[in-house]
C-alpha cells in the first residue's frame, strides 16, 4: 500500500436528512475525515447511476451514498428508489471492472450526527485499506453506450431507467430487443421472443387469460434454460423475474392503469439476491 | 485416447475424450431426442451440430442452465439427466414453439410421412400447441427446374447450408435476417435459377420439412401416358436399381430391378429401357475419347462427364478446366436421341411421338435435361417439334409416389426383363450408381481394348468405398494409367485447385461424382439418405454386378448391335451428332 494515500470520497447526502445529519456533526464537534466530499442532492433517490459512475471516472476512490431512513423519505418513496437502483448498480459495477466495496449505501436521519460521523470515518478508513482505483477514464463518455450495456446484464436492464417506467414496458422491451438481434439460429430465442411480445402485447390492452399468463411464464423459464445464447436466457429471465417479483406491475396494467402510480418495487432486491 | 467416465441417468459410462454428451448417452443405452443435428451429412466426417432446435437438451449438474447434447463434449465426473421432467416440459415447449409457426398442411405436403418434424413430435408425445400466433407468408421459389424451395415450411435447421457449403462447397444459401423474420434463403435473396446452385439435391436430402423438395413432375408423365398418340418410353438409372425398394419396406440395398422393370410395364409405359444400356455406351465412347487424348497429347487428366451437378459445378467455379471434361453426355442424355432416331427408325415411330422419360437418382439430372444444346434428336431430324432429347426426369421419389399412386403391390411384383434394342446392361454399367464406379468400368474396358489381353481380376476395389478421394494405378501394355475418383464437390474442389495449379499433369482420368457415395446417395433418392445407407446401397450395386453374367461394357451385345447398325464406330461423325456434347464457362455472373 502507497504511504500516505489520501482517498478522495464523494459523498451523495440527501437534503433533508443526511445532510442535515453532516450539519449536526459539524456543530457537535464531531470530527470526520477530510477525504469527504459532500454533495447535496434533494434526495437520495436523485443519485442516478450515472453521478457514481462518473464520480469513479472522475477520479474518486469510493462513493457514499445518504439517505433517509426507509419510511422516513420526505419524499415517501424515494429512498426505497434509492435501495433499488444501488443494488442493481452494484452488479453492474463489477461488470465494468469496479469492486462494490467501493460504494456504500446508508440511511442516516438529521439526529445522526454521530452515526455520520463514524460511518465517513469507517468507509474513509476502508478505501484507504483499499488503495487508489485504478481506472482508466475513457474522455468521451457515451452514455447511450453504457445504457445499452447495462441493458444486456440481465435484470440490470431497468437501472438506467427513469422509475416511472413500469416493469410490462421493460420486459416488452427486452424481448424486442432479444428478436432485433436474436441471430435467428435457436428455436427458443426467434420463435420464443416473438411468441412472449404477442402477449405482453395482451397485457397492455387487458386482454389476457389467465392461460395466456402462465404459458407467458412456462415460455419465459424454456427461455430462460434452454435458449443456445444469453441473448435468448436474457429475454426469458426477465419476464420470468418480472413475473415472479414485479407482479404487481404487470397486474396493474392488465387492470387499466399504468405503472406510474405504483410505489418502488421492493421484488427487485430479490432479484439482485 | 484418454477415457472420460460420466453418469448419465444413474448409469456409469466410460468413453473416449471428446465424446458428446448425446453420443455417451447412446452408450449408456438412452436416447436422447433429436431434430436438427445431423450425424454425417453426406459423407461421416461432416457433422451438423449447430444446436439451432434445443430439442436435445438435458439438464447437467453444475449448469444454470441446460446443455444441448449434440455440441457439448463429456467431462470427468459429469453428471448428465436426459430426461427429467423439466427437460421434458423444455424440449416439447421448443417444439410447440416450432409449430407455433408452421403451417400445419401436413395432408398435403410433399414429406407427408417422411417429415423429421412430423416424426420427432410423434416421438415427443406432443398433443397441444398452446403458444399462437403470426405465422411467415414467403412465397415459394420454382425457379430451379429441380428445386422447389418452400420457406415458410423452413424451421431454419440449417442442414441445407452445411450440405451446402462444406459438403458441396458451392455455397449458395445463406441465414439472413434476426430473429422471426430470420430465413435461409439462396444469397441475396435473389431465385435459385440465378445463383450458381448445381441442382445436386443434397439440400432436399438432409432438409427434415417440406422446405426443400424435387421439383414434382409426375402429373407430366401420366398425361403423356394417357395419350394414345404417344408412345412413352422410360429409362431407368443405374443407381435406381437398388434404391426404389426402400421405400416399399425391402432392404436397404436389395436388387429390384426385375421388380421396377414390372412396376413400369404396369404403369402404362410402352417400352422399358435400363439406361444401363447407354452407361455402357458412355463407356465406349468415353474410353475412346480418353485412349485418343493419350495417344494424340491431348489434354490430361481427363474428367468424367456423367454428372450433371459435377458438371455445372466445373462450368460454374473451374471454367478454364472445361477443356478436360470429357465431351460425352450422360447416359441419360445418350439414350434420349438415341431412342428418337434409332428406336424409332427402327420401330417405324414418327420421332415427334415419342416421349422420354428417365427415372434418376438425381435432381440434377432434370437441369440437365432442360439445358438447351440437349436437343440433338431434333437436329439429327432437323425437325423442331421434337423438342427435348429427354421430356421428363422423374427422381427415384417420385417414381415410388407414381408407383404408390398406382396402387401397385411393389413387394410381390414378379420379376420382368427390359425391352430388347436398349435393355441390355453390364456390370460395369450397374457400378455407374457408385462412387468409383464409372472409373472402375471405364478401366475393365481400357484395359482389354488397350492390351488385348483379358482382364482376369475385373474389381478394382482402390477406387470403391466412402473415401472422399481414391486413387489407383493401372499398367496397360507398359503405360501406367493413374487415375484418381472423388465424391462430393467439396473433395472434387480439392482436385480441381491441384489440377489448377499443375499438380497432377501424371494423371490421366479423374472420375467425380457430385453425391457422396455416388449415385445411390443422389439428391432425389429415397429419404433418409444416411451414411450407412449409403453403404448398404453401394454393397447392393456391387453385389448386382457381381450377379451378372456380362461385367464389362465392350461385352454387351446390344451395343455391338448399335455400332453395327447405326453408329459404325465409336467418336465417329453421328457418335458426335448425337452422344457428344459441349459445355458453357458460367462463373460469377
Amino acid at each position: 500500500m502507497e504511504k500516505g494515500f489520501e482517498p478522495k470520497v464523494i459523498a451523495f447526502l440527501c437534503n433533508w436528512c443526511s445532510y442535515a445529519g453532516a450539519d449536526l456533526a459539524g456543530s457537535l464537534r464531531y470530527s470526520y475525515p477530510p477525504n469527504l466530499y459532500p454533495i447535496r442532492v434533494p434526495c437520495s433517490g436523485r443519485v442516478e447511476p450515472e453521478f457514481i459512475i462518473k464520480a469513479f471516472l472522475s477520479g474518486a476512490d469510493g462513493v457514499l451514498v445518504s439517505g433517509c431512513h426507509p419510511g422516513d423519505c420526505h419524499y415517501k418513496t424515494g429512498n426505497y428508489y434509492a435501495n433499488r437502483r444501488f443494488n442493481l448498480l452494484t452488479r453492474f459495477l463489477e461488470v465494468i471492472g469496479i469492486p462494490k466495496e467501493r460504494v456504500r449505501l446508508e440511511w442516516i436521519s438529521g439526529s445522526e450526527g454521530l452515526k455520520f460521523s463514524q460511518v465517513a470515518k469507517d468507509f474513509v478508513a476502508h478505501i484507504k485499506k483499499l488503495g487508489p482505483l485504478s481506472i482508466k477514464t475513457p474522455i468521451d463518455i457515451d452514455w447511450n453506450i453504457i445504457a445499452r450495456t447495462v441493458a444486456t446484464v440481465g435484470s440490470a436492464g431497468k437501472l438506467l431507467w427513469d422509475e416511472d417506467k413500469c416493469m410490462a414496458e421493460m420486459i416488452d422491451f427486452f424481448l424486442g430487443y432479444a428478436q432485433q438481434n436474436s441471430c435467428a439460429e435457436c428455436v427458443p430465442c426467434r420463435i420464443g421472443t416473438k411468441r412472449m411480445q404477442e402477449i405482453v402485447a395482451k397485457i397492455f390492452d387487458g386482454s389476457i387469460s389467465d392461460g395466456e399468463l402462465s404459458l407467458l411464464y412456462d415460455l419465459a423459464i424454456d427461455l430462460g434454460a434452454s435458449s443456445k445464447c444469453d441473448l435468448g436466457k436474457m429475454a426469458g429471465k426477465a419476464v420470468r423475474f418480472a413475473l415472479e417479483y414485479c407482479r404487481a406491475d404487470l397486474d396493474a396494467h392488465i387492470n387499466g392503469s399504468c405503472a406510474h402510480t405504483i410505489p418502488a418495487n421492493p421484488g427487485w432486491q430479490n432479484i439482485i439476491a | 485416447m484418454a477415457e472420460v467416465t460420466l453418469t448419465i441417468n444413474g448409469q456409469k459410462v466410460t468413453v473416449p475424450e471428446g465424446t458428446t454428451i448425446l453420443k455417451a448417452a447412446e452408450k449408456a443405452g438412452f436416447k436422447i431426442p433429436t431434430l436438427c443435428y445431423l450425424d454425417g451429412v453426406g459423407l461421416p466426417h461432416i457433422k451438423h451440430d449447430v444446436g439451432a432446435c434445443r430439442v436435445c437438451v438435458v439438464e447437467v449438474d453444475g449448469e444454470r442452465d441446460f446443455v444441448s447434447s449434440c455440441n457439448t463434449t463429456v467431462k470427468e465426473g459429469m453428471v448428465v439427466r436426459t430426461s427429467t421432467p423439466k427437460v421434458i416440459a423444455a424440449r416439447k415447449l421448443n417444439l410447440e414453439m416450432l409449430l407455433s409457426e408452421h403451417h400445419l398442411d401436413c395432408p398435403t405436403c410433399p414429406k407427408n410421412g417422411i417429415c423429421e418434424l412430423q416424426s420427432i413430435c410423434e416421438e415427443l408425445n406432443i398433443r397441444q400447441i398452446r403458444p399462437q400466433g403470426a405465422k411467415k407468408d414467403l412465397p415459394m421459389d420454382d425457379s430451379s427446374p429441380s428445386i422447389v424451395r418452400n420457406p415458410n415450411k423452413c424451421i431454419i435447421c440449417q442442414r441445407c447450408i452445411t450440405a451446402c457449403k462444406v459438403l458441396q462447397s458451392v455455397d449458395v444459401l445463406e441465414l439472413y435476417g434476426n430473429g422471426y423474420e430470420a430465413v435461409v434463403r439462396p444469397k441475396g435473396g435473389v431465385p435459385l435459377i440465378e445463383t450458381q446452385c448445381v441442382a445436386c439435391g443434397q439440400c432436399a436430402l438432409v432438409c427434415p420439412t417440406a422446405a426443400i423438395v424435387e421439383k414434382d413432375d409426375t402429373w407430366k408423365v401420366w398425361q403423356a401416358i394417357a395419350d394414345p398418340n404417344k408412345h412413352v418410353v422410360v429409362q431407368t438409372a443405374p443407381a435406381t436399381h437398388v434404391t426404389i425398394g426402400e421405400a416399399f419396406g425391402l432392404p436397404v440395398g436389395t436388387d429390384i430391378t426385375g421388380k421396377m422393370v414390372a412396376a413400369l410395364k404396369r404403369l402404362g409405359f410402352d417400352a422399358v429401357f435400363d439406361t444401363n444400356w447407354s452407361a455402357d455406351l458412355t463407356i465406349i465412347e468415353e474410353g475412346n475419347e480418353l485412349i485418343h487424348r493419350i495417344k494424340n497429347g491431348g489434354v490430361l487428366p481427363q474428367f468424367t462427364s456423367c454428372s450433371p451437378g459435377w458438371i455445372k459445378f466445373i462450368e460454374e467455379f473451374y471454367p478454364d478446366l472445361i477443356p478436360h471434361v470429357s465431351s460425352a453426355k450422360s447416359p441419360q442424355q445418350m439414350l434420349g436421341p438415341i431412342a428418337k432416331t434409332y428406336y424409332a427408325q427402327k420401330k417405324g415411330i414418327n420421332p415427334e411421338n415419342i416421349f422420354v422419360v428417365s427415372v434418376m437418382p438425381c435432381t440434377a439430372k432434370k437441369y440437365e435435361a432442360a439445358r438447351p444444346e440437349m436437343n440433338a434428336a431434333s437436329k439429327f431430324w432437323n425437325n423442331p417439334k421434337i423438342e427435348r432429347d429427354v421430356d421428363v426426369v422423374l427422381t427415384s421419389r417420385e417414381l415410388i409416389r407414381m408407383i404408390r399412386e398406382a396402387g401397385i403391390d411393389f413387394a410381390n411384383l414378379p420379376d420382368e426383363t427390359y425391352d430388347p434394342i436398349m435393355g441390355e446392361g453390364t456390370g460395369a454399367a450397374q457400378i455407374f450408381g457408385a462412387t468409383g464406379g464409372v472409373m472402375e468400368a471405364a478401366l475393365r474396358t481400357a484395359y482389354e481394348v488397350v492390351t488385348g489381353k483379358t482382364l482376369e481380376k475385373l474389381d478394382f476395389e482402390a477406387v470403391r468405398g466412402m473415401k472422399d478421394i481414391k486413387e489407383a494405378s493401372v499398367n496397360m501394355n507398359g503405360l501406367t494409367v493413374k487415375v484418381l475418383v472423388a465424391h462430393s464437390l467439396g473433395a472434387a474442389r480439392q482436385l480441381m485447385d491441384k489440377v489448377r495449379a499443375g499438380e497432377l499433369k501424371d494423371y490421366h482420368f479423374i472420375e467425380v461424382m457430385t453425391c457422396p457415395g455416388g449415385c445411390i446417395g443422389g439428391g432425389g433418392q429415397p429419404i433418409p439418405s444416411t451414411v450407412e445407407k449409403r453403404e448398404m446401397r453401394i454393397k447392393g450395386i456391387y453385389e448386382r454386378d457381381k450377379k451378372l453374367s456380362l461385367r464389362k461394357s465392350h461385352e454387351n451385345p446390344e451395343i455391338h448391335a448399335i455400332y453395327k447398325e447405326f453408329l459404325k464406330e465409336p467418336l465417329g461423325h453421328l457418335s458426335h451428332q448425337l452422344l457428344h456434347t459441349h459445355y458453357t464457362p458460367r462463373g460469377k455472373k
